[in-house]
């Protein structure tokens, strides 16, 4: 081989894109971030607050951000209309409405990605049956059976982790279905097919591993819904009940009393908007960063 | 076409049994309402009394059968607490919930549509992300607190307008909230899918042959980017019964969200079951209506 031929053959240079730091960088930085904090206040409760979050001392009704306490510290975020900690009781309201969404998405992605899984691999009849269901709850306010359920089953941790999950599945099992169906079309799975892998195998080993981005993405999208659909409950009262702090029952009591102390209402309405808002741009900044091809809008 | 339809129809159907059914299991599963409704002194005899006049002493399915048959007839269930005929008094608050539905997604339409185009228009420019940042806020601020913050401001700190009630100036606020919803999902889809309409081919063939830009919107450009749009009502739809089960009650405005909030709470089981069956029969029929609209603008769906 003459040397001009290798310098034919050798690829044009591609010089790597220099990396900025763009807005969506700061804002993912920025968001997540935010989101880690939550999840450590809801995890260790006891680093940020400093009162108890159910004690009520009737004393200190009402008492504006930074209002002193009679021990020498103060109330950071003032108190509400029964003289407890806003900011403990929004510390320890974290602990329920993330445990719920936490839980019920790890729940309803478990489902949502098995179901998808053996629909899209599976294809027929299973597979109609699977779309059928996903097409109804999709059209369908799942609000509507989220209240019934609450009111008329109970509203322990336990069954507002499964109302929350059962909303959850559904988007995993849609993407994931849709992901499989190609994948199984790949040659790679032809070939693992050919070498004598089975189903389980190849689900396992090839299909679950190319289905992890977009599942990641899901995540990040459905965490906030979830936290909203847990809010909304507990707002409508069918939450974590009293005196478990949660943040919608915060914002629910907080409304009667808007004139007298804004600061009750104001904090957890923050509260619930930001973590809704950093789930949704991680979610959106995962989307940009791990799969540019999945459709904009889920 | 016609075929299309009464698939649809028939998968709508489904839903609609399906979601009363399982709302009637939820019920079955809260327990005897026989017990909850009389007072703990009540005697025994008196327990079984209000069990039979209820009809609760029958199997499930017979109970099923003759509470949907009764409800659509609307002769014999009532109320527990209103004591009053089930259909009527739903499709009663069933209008205001229509009234503040229809005039929010005509206000969302009205300013929703203009906003996404001119972000489009404008791409990347201040106006396309003031949109943005809107629609993200619009989207990520739960209906409940935007209510709670249009509250404190117009109606306890400036006084402008009422807290709540039923009436015309009481509206105000209520669809406020219900538009603030429902314009963001509205600008950001109308907005991407113009995008992805912008940089068809056909468009680039209206502007060469000196097609003037405005032409190109409506002629071109529109019709092809509302079929999406069309196609996410489903969406809205959700959105709007959200809106109506989380607005309503904040503003006590009786509708049907308020009426079911109302009823979760006063445990009148009928009442929520019926409630959130009408809302499954009114949703499934604007999705039907939605997706034979759709077949009619986009002959392209008919195939599929």
């Amino acid at each position: 081989m003459a040397a001009s031929d290798a310098a034919v053959l050798r690829p044009a240079r591609v010089r790597p894109r220099r990396w900025r730091l763009t807005a969506g960088d700061v804002g993912l930085f920025v968001f997540a971030v935010i989101l880690g904090l939550f999840t450590v206040m809801s995890v260790w409760p006891g680093l940020i607050a400093s009162h108890d979050p159910i004690l009520q001392n009737l004393m200190d009704r009402h008492r504006p951000p930074g209002y002193p306490d009679g021990a020498g510290a103060t109330y950071p975020l003032g108190t509400d209309h029964l003289g407890r900690d806003v900011l403990s009781r929004l510390v320890y309201g974290a602990r329920a409405t993330l445990t719920i969404g936490y839980g019920g998405l790890m729940l309803g992605a478990g489902a949502g990605v098995l179901i998808g899984l053996l629909a899209g691999y599976h294809g027929g009849q299973v597979d109609r049956v699977v779309v059928g269901v996903i097409d109804t709850y999709l059209s369908f306010p799942y609000i509507l059976i989220a209240i019934v359920w609450a009111s008329l089953v109970g509203t322990t941790l336990l069954t507002l982790v499964l109302i929350v999950a059962v909303r959850g599945w559904v988007d995993f099992a849609r993407v994931v279905r849709a992901q499989v169906r190609s994948i199984r079309e790949r040659e790679f799975v032809t070939a693992a097919r050919g070498l004598g892998a089975g189903d389980l195998q190849i689900l396992a080993r090839h299909v679950l591993p190319n289905t992890v981005g977009p599942i990641l993405v899901i995540a990040g999208f459905q965490l906030g819904r979830l936290v909203l659909l847990e809010a909304t409950l507990s707002f409508l009262g069918l939450g974590i009940q009293p005196p478990t702090p949660a943040w919608g029952t915060m914002l629910a009591d907080a409304r009667l009393y808007m004139r007298q102390a804004w600061w009750t209402a104001v904090f957890p309405s923050a509260a619930i908007s930001l973590t809704v808002l950093s789930t949704n741009f991680l979610g959106d900044s995962l989307r940009d960063r791990l799969d540019p091809t999945l459709q904009r809008r889920i | 076409m016609l075929s299309f339809v009464y698939r649809r129809l028939a998968q709508s159907l489904v839903t609609v049994f399906a979601v009363s059914v399982i709302v009637f299991i939820f019920m079955n599963l809260a327990g005897d309402p026989a017990i909850l409704l009389l007072p703990p002194e009540a005697r025994p005899a008196d327990v079984q009394r209000l069990r039979e006049s209820l009809g609760l002493n029958r199997p499930a399915y017979v109970r099923y059968v003759s509470f949907m048959t009764h409800f659509w007839y609307g002769d014999q269930v009532k109320s527990f607490k209103y004591n009053d005929r089930l259909l009527p008094l739903i499709l009663n608050h069933l209008q205001w919930t229509l009234v503040l539905a229809v005039s929010a997604l005509a206000i969302s339409l009205a300013i929703g549509i203009p906003l996404g185009t001119l972000a489009a228009r404008r791409r990347a420019r201040a106006i396309d992300v003031a949109v943005r940042v809107i629609a993200v806020l619009g989207e990520s601020v739960p209906a409940f607190v935007t209510a709670i913050l249009l509250m404190f401001v117009f109606a306890v700190q400036y006084r402008v307008l009422p807290v709540a009630g039923l009436g015309v100036r009481n509206a105000v606020l209520p669809v406020a909230t219900l538009v603030c919803l429902q314009m963001a999902i509205l600008m950001r889809l109308f907005r991407s899918e113009l995008l992805e309409v912008f940089s068809q081919d056909y468009i680039r063939t209206a502007r060469s042959k000196g097609l003037r830009e405005g032409a190109v919107l409506t002629r071109h450009a529109f019709r092809n980017a509302a079929i999406p749009v069309l196609t996410m009502a489903g969406l809205l739809l959700n959105y709007l019964v959200l809106g109506a089960v989380v607005v309503e009650p904040i503003f006590a405005w009786p509708g049907l969200g308020w009426l079911m909030v109302q009823s979760v709470s006063a445990r009148d089981y009928p009442v929520v079951v019926g409630a959130a069956t009408i809302a499954a029969v009114l949703v499934a029929v604007i999705n039907l209506a939605v997706d034979v609209l759709q077949v009619w603008i986009d002959p392209r769906v008919r195939t599929v």
